[in-house]
């Protein structure tokens, strides 16, 4: 979906519509089928009958189907404009119409087909939800029957049936045939429940309420919807060439009544006296059989706009070739030379192609890297900080082009040839990426992936390269080096394949490294960890940076220079102190004012309502565990926690991943059943209780999920969404639902208007407000928010705290804040707790917690946070090392 | 491994169950499609009563369908007694024996047509995601269409009617009017400029380079009476020769590895040498033989490329090996193409070699050689016919599988490390894509024999279809059991390979 799209807020229906129509031949192709339906059913008439129901309409045509006349011409296809007294498909060698003949058998291909293909969906479908939403045993026995049908060959199984049912006429056979063709849509569905029902949004639903049937109905089903409707077309594409297969071979529509495939079979024999009568029969096969696979694929591209982009190819060509020279730039290349500089970006531009439009995603950006120098590139997501990075040496997508000059070391890579640019990448100019399980090859070991490059660029044997790799293994601390050499990504943890990237990087001593969010996707004391080798790999080799990064807590610790970037523009750069210190731009300014910085908060007063109050939620040894699915092992998730939250209170729950901190949260409020313990909320116990006992817990507690973008259906607009738990718990309807929704988008300060969009239109920021109006919408006084600000860039996380904070200051309803960011919990919470590996480590008022922490976890954890102060970060460096060396 | 043992071993359970529900449900549904008895009631010989009692007692037909299953299930199960018995036909025909004898027919028909159609299609829509949204991926994708649409057995009729037809009628008077000289032409110059890529210049010449290419090419093919007496010669064999082994080189390991270039043209070498030689015992060459030359010939380039391959061992055997193998296949198919003429002027085909019906011409005695060519037009037709729909899928399905695996971070991780582009597609992407393609090629596999029902119908090859359609016209039992037997022991044999297959390909899931 492009911006345009938004802009003018189309619904999804809407989209769906507008990109089926760009799909010329899909569109084209229901003309074509309409015409040829309504060209069948209207020429000859229809004459149906059974026993007990009998249709007869008379058509146009002057033929019938049946009905011997005299042979005109012998048999040859006539036409003239009169159209009376003609056979334009020729006749057969008793007489009868071709014409008339193959309209009939249209009709029955057509009707068997549009049946068998219903009937096949709807089995199919109801099959597939039911397995897919309830899984375990029922989801096992039904995919066994799902095999038991698969096993035997749809030819087969529709000739056994033809051959016992076709005698009773098409209707008949085309249930039949249904019977026995779902299991491909069954399977499909099944997938998307089973992917669907883990979104949040379904969650969601479930807090609000609603029972099994509204979720599949309103929340699961009309977003597998699309799925369902291009396998329902693929399905009858199938169904018209089974049908006419197994008429052919005599087990389908039987004769007297006549079918496209028996046509076929019967004119086979007089292919050379009378051809007509056979190609006529086959064309109007494949014209509706083409025309439903255009269809489908006109309607895939429509439901999945993934694959729809597509992208003009002249276009492209003209992009990609109308290199945007900057001027001056050829006396550049070689004046540039003399400073020494690693890397050297002048006028350099990032342009993307959308809907046939070239948007810029950088402009004008200038800066050069000398060699033990690390730049940071810091700024908000969409600021086209990861773009420029990639572009500088050609790793962007075909449908972006780049401008301006790139010199590493005194050579131009954007004028420069494929086989220069692979020189330089991997041996001049190094990667590290995001997600390191992502970006390394899962079929491949680490140890293959280092040697890989090491014999890319030196001329070394394998027995030398492997040595070499096994010696950057051990460089980057991963353990057992050599057995690690032979790893597999998936087989180590996250940290380790962080290391194994910048190892792979490190091969051939680059000269620049591009670390582009290297620390994203790790936890905090891994995050340190990795910052320390960095830092220490980069003196050794005397490599220079270029760090791309969001997280000012992770420039502070290790960049010299900095450039912000706010929407592809550079506003300003300088060194780390200028920009942390004596920040210039308003907009850096409000940046560094939105970062949480750990231990800065003293303004703001907490003050407990009343301590002697009963818990509104209270955990006793509670242990949760995730049962053994397939070859998976039993995991205990959560075990023996306890934990109370008072009323009017707002715990934070801090944790790395994996810690349990998330189960926690889901069992506190009833979606996941716990093993032993209890769970109460407002006095009531809720481990083990029934639905009805949840709903009236659940008018006191709400949630807020971690990803706005999963948490909210796509297919309800929000206003609904808002208002489920309302609708559901019978508070509210009609026009006084209404009216509380809008008075709960004010709550959040979205505008009114809003209620009638759909969750694609807003922005994250907005996404997530709407989450907070639905969970506050039963007025709880319990709220649990799972990483509500994980998936926002800062300022809007700054925003959406300050908001949360008001609203708990007016509602007093008591919060159990989860987080991975205790800076982030610092600002909300009278009280923290801290969770490790599932247990709980340490509980205490905020100000003990941080200041001054009893456990050795806790401090480890406090002192990996980086803050954003270079000078105040180099202090807590040392002390970490001193803590850790401690430790030892 | 022990689990690896106890999840295919619980697989095999679970198969077993599936295949006895199915079987049942099968048999109960045959045997009540109709009459088995019909023939004999409406015939009028005298002992009519007589033949219909000894069906009866020969089929138990006077037990339930329900219990008669269990009759029928006893014959399969007395495998473990080392006397498997699918039961008779209603002739009285053991069904055990038939049944041999079409499997062998159907997989004869089969297998060339799936292996092609799999070799062909992934090439295909890898080269189509490899230049999506180009000219050539579009025209691919229309055609994948197409051949969607069309009914198999349409497609067989009027392959047999024009294109068998057709080409007999050519061979007889082999030329060629001008216009569709021209016409050949131009379609292979648009293929070439769809493939290649580059500026309208370099893409003008492909399109001249492959139209004069092209026509010279038959017309020099006409001037030597090639399409009356094929073959390939010494000379054209080291050329091709040398082009596979290149080919195979630049794909397999790269053609900047000298060593393996040399020793791939090394194979070819070998093969030219031993031509002569060849040629002179050939007549003397048995199909067995054959296999074991081919073989020897590949295991010898393997081991060549083993000892001689320097640091990359296995990369270079793997490479004379396969080149070892491309250059047999070229001596091989010389071969078979000199037994071309003597066959077609034999008093069996009179000149009109493409055959449209059956496996095989009845009664012809002649070499391995000729027996090969008389196979070869009998396959050709069925085998395109298959190949046409079955290709289409494959285009689609490696296609898809491809564009989703080059949108991946790890491709931009092996393009950011300096990797030339053919490591990037074969090492990095091709590998990944292999993974859910697996799956569908097995599933593919598992429903071969039952799918070609349907053109063994049309070419009046006696096989598997065959023999299932005629049975179930007459209601007999014990064929169609014994065909859905098969299939579904394939099926489910070929599902297992996945699981095996699968989790070698993709080691996150390996069992250990």
């Amino acid at each position: 979906m492009s911006k345009k799209d938004l802009e003018k807020g189309l619904s999804q229906g809407q989209l769906v519509r507008k990109r089926f129509m760009k799909h010329k031949a899909a569109v084209g192709s229901i003309g074509v089928l309409a015409s040829v339906i309504l060209l069948a059913f209207t020429s000859v008439g229809l004459d149906f009958g059974t026993s007990w129901f009998t249709v007869k309409i008379n058509g146009w045509w002057q033929y019938d189907w049946i009905e011997t006349s005299q042979v005109e011409n012998s048999g040859r296809p006539t036409i003239s404009l009169s159209g009376l007294g003609n056979h334009p498909f020729g006749q057969d060698e008793i007489g009868r119409d071709g014409f008339a003949r193959v309209m009939r058998g249209t009709q029955q291909s057509l009707m068997v087909m549009f049946l068998l293909g219903g009937v096949s969906t709807f089995i199919g479908v109801v099959i597939g939800s039911i397995a897919g939403f309830y899984g375990k045993a029922v989801d096992a026995l039904l995919m066994r029957f799902t095999d038991l049908i698969i096993t035997i060959p749809v030819v087969v199984v529709g000739a056994v049936i033809g051959s016992a049912v076709g005698n009773l006429g098409s209707f008949v056979l085309a249930m039949f045939l249904g019977f026995f063709t779902w299991t491909g849509l069954a399977r499909l569905v099944r997938g998307e429940f089973l992917s669907l029902r883990e979104r949040e949004f379904v969650d969601a639903a479930r807090v609000a309420g609603a029972r099994n049937r509204r979720i599949i109905f309103k929340h699961i089903l009309p977003n597998a919807l699309g799925v369902v409707i291009v396998s329902a077309t693929l399905l009858m594409s199938a169904a018209i060439l089974l049908e006419t297969g197994l008429s052919f071979i005599g087990f389908g529509v039987q004769l007297p009544d006549v079918s496209l495939g028996l046509l076929i079979s019967e004119n086979q024999a007089a292919f050379s006296t009378r051809p007509w009568l056979f190609w006529m029969p086959g064309v109007f096969i494949v014209v509706i059989a083409l025309s439903i696979n255009f269809i489908g694929d006109g309607l895939r591209d429509a439901f999945d706009p993934r694959q729809s982009e597509r992208i003009k190819r002249s276009k492209l060509a003209k992009g990609s070739s109308g290199l945007v020279k900057a001027e001056g730039i050829e006396e550049n290349l070689t004046a540039s030379n003399s400073n020494g500089a690693i890397l050297e970006v002048k006028n350099y531009g990032v342009e993307f192609l959308v809907d046939g439009d070239w948007y810029p995603a950088v402009v004008d950006m200038n800066f050069s890297i000398n060699s033990g120098e690390v730049l940071a590139i810091v700024g908000e997501s969409g600021s086209g900080k990861s773009s420029s990075a990639l572009g500088l040496m050609g790793l962007l997508a075909k449908n972006a082009r780049t401008s301006g000059s790139v010199l590493v070391k005194g050579t131009e890579m954007r004028s420069a040839s494929a086989a220069t640019l692979r020189k330089f990448r991997g041996r001049e100019v190094a990667y590290i990426f995001q997600e390191p399980m992502s970006a390394l090859n899962p079929v491949y070991t680490i140890g293959f992936q280092i040697v890989e490059t090491l014999r890319a660029h030196l001329d070394i044997s394998p027995a030398a390269a492997k040595e070499r790799a096994i010696e950057l293994i051990g460089m980057v601390e991963i353990p057992n080096p050599v057995d690690s050499f032979n790893k597999y990504p998936h087989q180590l943890s996250g940290g380790q394949r962080q290391r194994a990237m910048i190892a792979q990087a490190l091969a051939c001593s680059p000269s620049l490294l591009i670390a582009d969010e290297p620390t994203t996707a790790l936890d905090v004391t891994v995050q340190a960890e990795v910052l320390d080798l960095m830092r220490n790999l980069k003196d050794k080799l005397n490599s220079a940076v270029l760090l791309i990064t969001h997280d000012m807590g992770v420039v502070a610790d290790l960049a010299d220079r900095i450039m912000v970037m706010k929407d592809g523009l550079t506003v300003e750069q300088g060194t780390a102190d200028q920009i942390f210190n004596k920040p210039n731009h308003p907009y850096t300014i409000s940046l560094l004012n939105s970062v949480p910085k750990l231990g800065s908060v003293t303004t703001r007063t907490l003050s407990l309502a009343d301590s002697k109050a009963e818990p509104i939620l209270s955990l006793k040894n509670v242990t949760i565990e995730y049962p053994k699915r397939g070859r998976v092992k039993a995991f205990v998730a959560v075990d023996s926690v306890s934990l109370d939250i008072m009323p009017g209170e707002v715990l934070g729950l801090v944790g790395e991943s994996g810690s349990g901190k998330t189960t926690v949260g889901r069992a506190a409020i009833g979606l996941l059943p716990v093993k032993s313990g209890s769970v109460s909320i407002d006095g009531k116990e809720i481990a083990g209780a029934s639905f009805r006992d949840l709903s009236q817990v659940r008018k006191t507690t709400g949630i807020v999920f971690q990803d706005p973008a999963s948490s909210l259906n796509p297919r309800l607009p929000i206003g609904e969404s808002i208002g489920e738990p309302l609708l559901l718990e019978k508070v509210a309807s009609g026009k006084e639902l209404d009216k509380m929704v809008e008075e709960l988008l004010d709550k959040v300060e979205l505008p009114r208007s809003y209620r009638n969009r759909y969750p694609h239109e807003l922005s994250g920021g907005q996404r997530q407000r709407v989450g907070i109006a639905r969970a506050l919408a039963l007025s709880p006084n319990l709220l649990i928010a799972d990483e509500p600000t994980s998936a926002l860039d800062v300022s809007i996380q700054a925003r959406f705290l300050e908001l949360l904070q008001e609203l708990q200051e007016e509602l007093k309803f008591a919060c159990l804040f989860i987080s991975h960011d205790i800076a982030v919990v610092e600002i909300l919470a009278h009280r923290i707790a801290v969770m490790q590996n599932g247990k709980l480590v340490e509980v205490g008022s905020r100000d003990q917690v941080l200041t001054r922490p009893q456990e050795l976890y806790t401090q480890a954890l406090l002192a990996a946070v980086p803050v954003p102060d270079p000078k105040e970060q180099k202090k807590r460096r040392e002390a970490r090392a001193k803590l850790l060396a401690a430790a030892k | 491994m022990n689990t690896f043992l106890s999840f295919i071993l619980k697989r095999l359970g679970v198969t077993f169950l599936v295949l006895f529900a199915a079987t049942y449900f099968m048999y109960v549904l045959t045997a009540y499609s109709g009459d088995p008895l019909e023939d004999l009631r409406t015939s009028t010989a005298r002992n009519k009563d007589e033949q219909i009692a000894r069906r009866v007692e020969l089929l138990n037909l006077d037990v339930n369908p329900f219990l008669r299953y269990f009759i029928w299930l006893g014959g399969v199960l007395k495998l473990f007694i080392g006397q498997f018995d699918l039961g008779k036909n209603l002739n009285g025909q053991d069904v055990t024996s038939l049944v041999g004898a079409a499997v062998t027919s159907t997989l004869q028909l089969v297998t060339t047509a799936t292996f092609v159609a799999i070799t062909i299609g992934i090439t295909v829509g890898i080269l189509t995601a490899l230049r999506q949204y180009s000219r050539f991926d579009y025209s691919v994708t229309l055609t994948a269409f197409i051949f969607f649409s069309l009914p198999v057995f349409w497609v067989a009729i009027l392959l047999k009617q024009y294109l068998a037809i057709a080409f007999n009628d050519f061979l007889q008077n082999p030329k060629l009017d001008w216009f569709v000289l021209a016409a050949i032409g131009i379609v292979s110059a648009f293929f070439w400029v769809g493939v290649i890529q580059g500026t309208k210049k370099k893409l003008m010449i492909v399109f001249v380079a492959a139209f004069v290419g092209t026509v010279s090419m038959i017309q020099f093919l006409f001037w030597i009476n090639w399409f009356t007496n094929p073959g390939i010669g010494i000379f054209a064999g080291a050329l091709f020769g040398s082009g596979l082994a290149l080919l195979v080189t630049s794909l397999s390991i790269g053609l900047e590895n000298k060593r393996a270039r040399n020793l791939a043209l090394v194979q070819v070498a070998i093969g030219v040498a031993i031509w002569i030689p060849f040629n002179l015992v050939s007549l003397m060459i048995s199909p067995i033989l054959l296999l074991l030359i081919f073989i020897l010939m590949t295991g010898i380039g393997w081991a060549i490329g083993y000892f001689f391959g320097g640091e990359d061992k296995l990369a270079v055997a793997r490479t004379a090996a396969l080149s070892a193998f491309a250059m047999t296949s070229i001596l091989a198919l010389d071969r078979f193409m000199q037994a071309w003429k003597p066959y077609s002027e034999s008093s069996f085909i009179n000149g009109r070699p493409f055959a449209t019906v059956g496996s095989q011409t009845p009664n012809l005695s002649a070499s391995f050689w000729v027996q090969g060519v008389d196979s070869f037009t009998h396959l050709l037709l069925p085998t395109l016919a298959l190949l046409l729909i079955g290709f289409a899928g494959y285009t689609r399905y490696a296609r898809a599988s491809m564009l989703e695996i080059m949108n991946q971070d790890f491709i931009r991780t092996a393009r950011s490390k300096g990797l030339n582009e053919r490591t990037v597609v074969m090492r990095h992407a091709f590998r990944n894509s292999l993974i859910p393609l697996t799956t569908l090629v097995a599933f593919d596999f598992a429903g071969i024999i039952g799918g070609a029902v349907i053109t063994e119908t049309v070419f009046g090859w006696s096989g598997m279809g065959s023999l299932f359609v005629e049975s179930l016209k007459r209601v007999d039992v014990n064929p169609v059991m014994g065909f859905f037997l098969v299939t579904s022991l394939v099926a489910l044999l070929f599902n297992l390979i996945a699981d095996i297959v699968y989790s070698l390909l993709d080691p996150r899931i390996r069992v250990r």
